[in-house]
This record gives C-alpha cells, structure tokens and sequence, in this order.
C-alpha cells in the first residue's frame, strides 16, 4: 500500500511522538525528585480534588458554590506564581494513572503529561524539520534526535515541571501559526496554542517579540512597498488576531483561582516574577548574584553544554542562516525559525535579566536551531554527494547522523540522572566543568547518588540533614520506595545553620559554590570534615555525607 | 500540506547548473567548511569520550593510595589535593588532614606540615595538576620519588630548610591563655569563652573565605580592650605567617556605613612585632607572612591581640604558624 505524504508524515510524526513518550517512561526513575517538582506535585494534589468534584458540584445544584471565591481559594491558593495548566494536568495524571489504574509509580504518575509534551516536540520538531529542508524525512527524523540527545534537554523532558512544557508550547504556537499563512483553520488553532502556552509558563508573555521579528523581517518589506502603511496594515498575520483574542481568554479560563479578582490576581502573578530574586549562580569562578550579567553567559553555556557535534551543526545553520538573512535570500520559514531560535537566547543574554537556572530559560529556542542544525547536515550531505555520486545522499546524511549523535547518546548514558550537571566535550565533561568554575548542580535531584547508602546505612531514627532537598522531594523519595522511611528529615539553610544541625546525625551536602559555608558549618557542628560516602561525576563532588564524630 | 515558498536553491545545484559549469557539481567552500568542522567536532568529541575511561581513577587506585599511605605515612604528616576540588581522595585517607586549595603552591599550608603527600590528577579534564606540582617542585623538596596508581600521582614534599612550621597556633589552642582586657576567658582545646556575650570566644573553626575552607581561630574583637591569645614556649627562629579574614556576609560590609577596621597586633616576647590591619569592606582571605630577622634562638611567648573601634558585626577569624 502506497501511503499519501501527509499520512506518512503524520505516522512519523505520531511515532516519534510515541516513541518519545516511552523513552521518557522507561527512564523517568533515573532521574530525583528537583525542588521544583515537589512544590507542583503538592500543588496539584491540592487542585485535583477541585476538579474532581467538579461533576459531584454539578449533579447536586452546589455548581455556585464550587466557583465561590472561598472554595477556589481553598484548592487553589497554593503556587499562585505559576499557571495551572500542567500542575493539573499533573494532578489529574497522577489520580488516574497511579492512584484509580495503579500504572505509574507516583512520581511518574505527575511526570506522564510532561512525557506528553516531550512527545509533542518530537512530532513537531519532524514536521517543521522536513518542511525547512524542502521535504526531506532524514533532516526530519534528525532535528528532534539532536534535540533530544541533549542531555540537558533529556533531563527536562522527564521532569514534571514547565520548563521542557512551555518550550514544547511555544513550539506548537510557532508551528501553528507558520500553518496559518495558508489555513483558516490553524490560524485560529495558533490562538488556541498561544492560550496553552500562557497557561503553561510565563515566557509566552515575551516570545511573540519573535514573531513580531520575523513579520518585519520577511513580510513587512514587501507590505511596505506594495502600499506602505496600508500595505503593512494588509500584510498583518490573521494569527495575530486570534492570538490576541484566544490567547488571554484561554489563560484567563484556565486558572479558576483569577475569576473572582482577575486583575488584582494577574497583577500579584506578574508582580511575582518583577521581583524575583536573583539566585547565586556559579559561572567561570564567579558567583553570579546581581545585575548587570555577563553578555555573553548564555553562549558560552550554551556551548559549553549541548554536546559538541551537535553545537557546531547548530552553530553553523544558524550562522548560515543569518547570512542568507543579510544577504536577503532567507525565505520566511527560515526567518521564523531563526528568530524564535535565537530570540530566548538574546532575551536571557540581557544583562538585567535573571540568570539562574541555566539552560533551562533559554531551552525554548533550542527546538528551532535544531531543525536549522539537522538542515546543515543534510546541506553539507547534499552537497557531497553531489560532487562525489558513488557516496550516496542518503547514506551520507545517516552516516553523518549517526556520527554526530554518537557522541551525545554516549554523554546523555554517562550522565544519565543527573543530566542538568552535563557539560560537553569542549568543556572537559564535569571535571572540566569543576576546573572552569561552572554551576553543576542546582535542583537538589543529585541527591539520588546517595538514598541507597543512606537507606543502608543510617541507623532507623537518626536524622538527615538533606541540605537543598525539600521536605516534599524527601516523601516523595519515601513514597517511591526510593529511600527507607526510618530515615528522618531536617533541611537546615540560611546563614547560620548550626542551630539546626544540632538536631542531625547525618549531613547530605550538595556541592554548590553558594552553600559552600553550610558545608564548613556541617564540619564544626559534626567534628569532623571527612566524608563518610559521596557522590561524584568524573571525580567532581556532587553530593557528600558527613556523619556526626563519635557516632 | 500547505504550499510554502521554496527556499533558496542549494548552492551546489546552481553551480551545476551554471553556463560553463564542470561536468561535476562544486562541493562549495561552505559546505566543505561546514562539513569539516562537524568531522573535526566528531573526532575531537569521540577521543575525548574514548580517553575519558583512562584518565578517572577507581577505586582500585584509591585503595592503593590508601595502602601507600597506610604503610608509608607519619603522625603530622597531611595530604593535599590536586585539582584542589578532585576530593574523592578524602574518602581513602582517614585521619590524615586534608589541604584543597586552588593555589596550593603559594598557600602557607603548604609547609604547614613537616610532609606533605600530594594526591594529584594530572591527567584529569583541565587539570592544572601538573602545573601546580611543578610549582610545588620549587617551592618544597621532594622527599621521594613520585608513585603512579593509574591516573593518580602521589608525591612526598617537605619544606625546604627555615620554612618549616614550628608551631600551629590554631591547633595548639589548648596550651593558649585567653583574655579580655585581662579577664581570663574559660575552657580548653576546643575553645575558650569570654564573658561579654555567645560570640565572645576563641575557637579553632572552619569558615568559608572565598568558596574555600580555612581553619582559623575566631576571635571576635570586644572593642578597643584587647582581646589576648598568648602561647609560651613557642619555638620560632624565622618569623610567623598564616591569614585573616572577616567571615560570611561581615566582610561585605563598608567603612561607608561606619563599619570599623580590625587590627590584628603580634607581639614576640611582650614587644610588638607587628599590627596587621583589615579594613571594612575587604572581604576574603588575606594571607600574611611576618620575617622576624635577629630572633634570638629557642623558645619564646607570641601573644595575638584582636581589637576593634566598633566590633560590631567583626566576625574576626585568624590562623598563624610560626617557622
């Protein structure tokens, strides 16, 4: 049977996307519980039961009362600085897929629909990357493997938190509104996207500057000489429009807990994030704490972290790219691509803009140089075999492939678990890292490298000082079966920790430069600085225990 | 799908293409360039990931460290590691004092101990090791020829002659007296309390200067009354050295804001060898190294007097060696 193109594209595409998902799945348990995941999984056990009751309000007449004030506080006062749309979709999976059919572990039972979007942008990252090179299913299959074999990007994918979600948000948003120049349908659709990606992160607030760019970039020119002002005005995308329109709407319906003061509530959620505060962060011996930040962070960690091939095939389709874009041949869907490629880039790259959290916050623009990166491999396939026939293009291309993910399938094996600790082979891996001064850790999931021992070896009843790990990450260890229950709790931070190690036995410190005094403090208030088990990465300390003299 | 605007044709095409063009298409510069480096990428990452095996010990390798030092090493011996952050050597030497600093080779702890064992990775990602070792080659003597345990180096120093320490003031808290404006503070080797409130005693602690441990005594100053540290019997022929610093979020605080400087008096036999002063606002560790020339031989009493204008938020610590 003779399958249409379309049809073959979208069972490639559907098969990624599966694929992804289960890839995801067989590996989630590598990979800790972050700081972050255990504020979402508390927050979407406290939304689920809202939605729960949604049918039970309905049935018996207390519909009213289910939408008062009083009760969306109630369920939804919780992590009011994020949209809810994953961290219900979290609760909603996790109540289905572990609590009702009993499939999923409970922590993947709240990672599976971030496993979802990770599928998503595998199925994106094909359709996008076979339409930019002109219709070729290798350069397809290939943007979403160099994304994928990112280590980085693997870890993210499996974490049921916004980052890896938003990027796969803005990716449909772009996808859709590229669709939308010849189709009513997913013009309106990139509205609807738009609205998603609001309700997922707060960076869809920014990213339509991109979309703004490649309009002036590739559309606006011609709009201006047909008939200037109204003929910029004739050239405006429709999708603007159902951005505009569905895109406040949805993330105004998607959130309960704004109805009853939307703009009092909005305001305190965007006035969150204008105050954020700096987290210290370590980059090239200095610990970054206050603005301005280096220009040049985010390239240097960018090239320090996606692995080597990789980055050089995304760096030179980029670059190649802005040339033809100077040069004037850069057709629109190459525009587009390129500037939601670049643009979380430069947005982070902005002195005043925070800095933590590393590749994460630019992880978005990834998805597109991806795609620039498969192409300039199949360029330079294309190109050889043009001149050398006998080699074959096809067989160049997935010989290149292969090459070029060798690499980064061997990295994403070494650094399995701890992926957001990666550096690449241009850095020296993590001991390279070590001697560069970089930040190698920051979420506290490191601290998977040393349960077994202290479920081994920590007698029942003494007490743990887990340093950065929350005490939510530390049940959610418990409940996973991840770490013996008679091992108790205690975070102790802050300036002056000494108070509060008094009350431990065992200290699980992980290796930051801005915690390094809690490290010294654990060593008087325990009398002792010798490790008793670590963790290491390429000799690198990652997470270490101390146990208390004389014990 | 929707019809899209076609990108520009590939180079290599028009080439083909064009009047006059060779029967076989051109592999343009760009492509060749571009093709080039990603081979050159490739093969840079795959040695990296093929060497990487090779260049980490395990823990085979430490263990033999481990036996060496078993076997080999003395009482006041200490170990130090290169790169200063590769610690996992910490878990193989227990009871041996442990030195991880950046600057090992211009660090005073480096002739701290009467021998020093450095457990050095040279062959580590980056590593400054080798480097570092030969600047420890001219700094110290070698007092036994370097030993391979796969990657890892284990090399014997000592100080070179006149620099040895003779006496660590930190660690010898327990034979100081201890006083305030001539009160007696109480206690023993693991401290000494003074009377004028909870912060007001002299302990050997570890604190963080720079993202790096120092063990130093704190000795909070109470004012412009001295706070006295004073040994007897100290065996001194060169002079003294070791560092100060004011810890954690104190040593941020200026002069502007009224913050005072904190001065650090030595006095050798009751006459005062030097004053040593931090200033408000000079965070960090700030090494120091007193020549005391015509120092008569044998032994003599050293008292540290700390003392402040203001001593507020002067979380004041110190460590000293004599030589």
């Amino acid at each position: 049977m003779i399958l249409p193109e379309r049809r073959k594209d979208l069972l490639v595409a559907g098969g990624l996307a599966v694929a992804t998902f289960l890839v995801m799945l067989a590996t989630e348990r590598a990979v800790g519980f972050t700081r972050d995941e255990s504020f979402y999984f508390f927050a979407a056990d406290q939304y689920t039961p809202w939605y729960l009751g949604l049918w039970d309000a309905l049935v018996h007449g207390r519909l009213l009362d289910h939408f008062s004030d009083a009760t969306l506080r109630r369920y939804f006062w919780y992590n009011t600085e994020h949209p809810v749309l994953m961290k219900s979709l979290f609760g909603l999976s996790h109540w289905l897929l572990t609590e009702k059919l009993g499939w999923l572990r409970p922590g993947a039972g709240y990672r599976a629909p971030a496993w979802a979007v990770s599928g998503l942008i595998s199925a994106l990252l094909y359709l996008f990357g076979k339409e930019a090179s002109g219709g070729r299913r290798d350069a397809g299959i290939l943007a979403p493997l160099f994304f994928w074999t990112s280590p980085h990007h693997f870890y993210h994918g499996r974490l049921a938190c916004f980052d890896m979600p938003i990027t796969g948000m803005w990716l449909l948003v772009v996808y859709a509104y590229w669709r939308g120049f010849g189709s009513k349908r997913w013009a309106v659709f990139s509205g609807v996207a738009y609205g998603l990606a609001l309700a997922t992160k707060l960076n869809a607030f920014f990213y339509p500057a991109a979309l703004l760019a490649h309009w002036a970039l590739s559309r606006a020119p011609a709009g201006w000489k047909a008939g200037r002002w109204r003929g910029l005005l004739r050239c405006v995308p429709g999708q603007w429009g159902w951005m505009a329109l569905l895109g406040p709407t949805i993330f105004l319906l998607h959130w309960p807990y704004l109805w009853p003061h939307p703009i009092e509530r909005i305001g305190a959620y965007l006035g969150f994030h204008a105050g954020h505060v700096n987290y210290p962060w370590a980059y090239l011996h200095q610990l970054l704490r206050d603005p301005p930040f280096p220009w040049a962070y985010v390239l240097v960690v960018t090239a320090l972290t996606v692995p080597l091939p990789i980055f050089v095939l995304l760096a030179t389709g980029t670059l190649r790219a802005v040339g033809q874009l100077v040069r004037r041949r850069l057709d629109s869907l190459h525009v587009l691509l390129l500037v939601n490629g670049l643009f979380p880039l430069v947005l982070i790259s902005w002195p005043t803009v925070p800095h933590f959290g590393g590749v994460k916050h630019w992880m978005p623009g990834l998805p597109f140089l991806c795609v620039l990166g498969a192409e300039a491999l199949a360029g330079v396939a294309a190109a050889a075999a043009a001149r050398f026939p006998k080699l074959g293009e096809r067989k160049l291309v997935w010989g290149l492939g292969v090459l070029t993910l060798l690499p980064a399938l061997i990295g994403c094996v070494h650094i399995e678990g701890y992926g957001e600790g990666y550096y690449n082979e241009l850095a020296g891996g993590e001991a390279g890292a070590a001697q560069l001064g970089m930040q190698r850790q920051y979420w506290s999931n490191d601290v998977t490298g040393v349960l077994p021992w202290l479920s081994r070896n920590v007698p029942p009843g003494a007490v743990v000082d887990f340093h950065e790990v929350t005490q939510g990450s530390y049940v959610a260890y418990v409940q996973n079966g991840m770490l013996r229950p008679t091992v108790r709790f205690v975070t102790c931070g802050g300036p002056d920790t000494t108070p509060c190690l008094r009350s431990a036995q065992f200290a699980a410190y992980q290796y930051m430069q801005e915690f390094r005094d809690q490290e010294f403090q654990i060593w008087n208030a325990f009398a002792t600085s010798e490790p008793v088990y670590a963790h290491y990465l390429d000799e690198a300390p990652d997470v270490t225990v101390y146990r208390r003299a004389g014990m | 799908m929707t019809a899209l605007p076609a990108r520009v044709a590939p180079a290599a095409t028009a080439a083909a293409s064009a009047p006059g063009a060779p029967s076989r298409p051109a592999f343009p510069l760009s492509r060749r360039l571009e093709g080039g480096l990603l081979l050159a990428s490739v093969a840079a990452a795959l040695v990296f990931w093929i060497r990487l095996p090779g260049r980490l010990p395990g823990e085979e390798d430490y263990l033999a460290v481990q036996h060496a030092l078993v076997a080999d090493a003395r009482p006041g011996d200490a170990v130090a590691l290169l790169p200063f952050w590769a610690e996992r050597g910490k878990l193989f030497v227990h009871g041996l004092p442990v030195v991880a600093l950046p600057d090992l080779p211009d660090e005073a702890d480096a002739e701290r101990y009467p021998r020093l064992w450095v457990l050095a990775q040279p062959d580590l990602p980056r590593s400054d090791a080798a480097a570092d070792l030969a600047r420890l080659d001219r700094r110290l003597t070698r007092l036994a020829p370097a030993r391979r345990f796969g990657p890892l180096l284990l090399v014997l120093y000592g100080p070179r002659a006149g620099r040895a320490a003779t006496y660590d003031f930190t660690a010898r808290l327990g034979a100081a007296r201890v006083d305030v404006d001539g009160e007696p503070c109480e206690g023993g080797a693991g401290g000494l309390r003074c009377s004028r409130g909870p912060w007001n005693y002299v302990a050997p602690e570890w604190h963080e200067f720079d993202f790096l441990p120092r063990r130093c005594l704190w000795a909070h100053p109470v004012g412009e009354a001295p706070l006295t540290i004073s040994y007897d019997g100290v065996p001194m022929e060169g002079g003294l050295r070791g560092g100060f610093g004011l810890v954690g979020g104190a040593a941020e605080l200026p002069a502007s804001r009224g913050f005072a400087p904190v001065e650090l008096a030595v006095l050798v036999d009751g006459g005062q060898a030097a004053t040593l002063t931090l200033s408000a606002g000079d965070p960090g560790w700030h090494p120091f190294e007193l020549s005391l020339p015509g120092l008569a031989e044998g032994r003599h009493e050293v008292a540290f007097q700390v003392r402040a204008r203001d001593p507020a938020m002067r979380h004041f610590c110190f460590d000293a060696a004599a030589f």
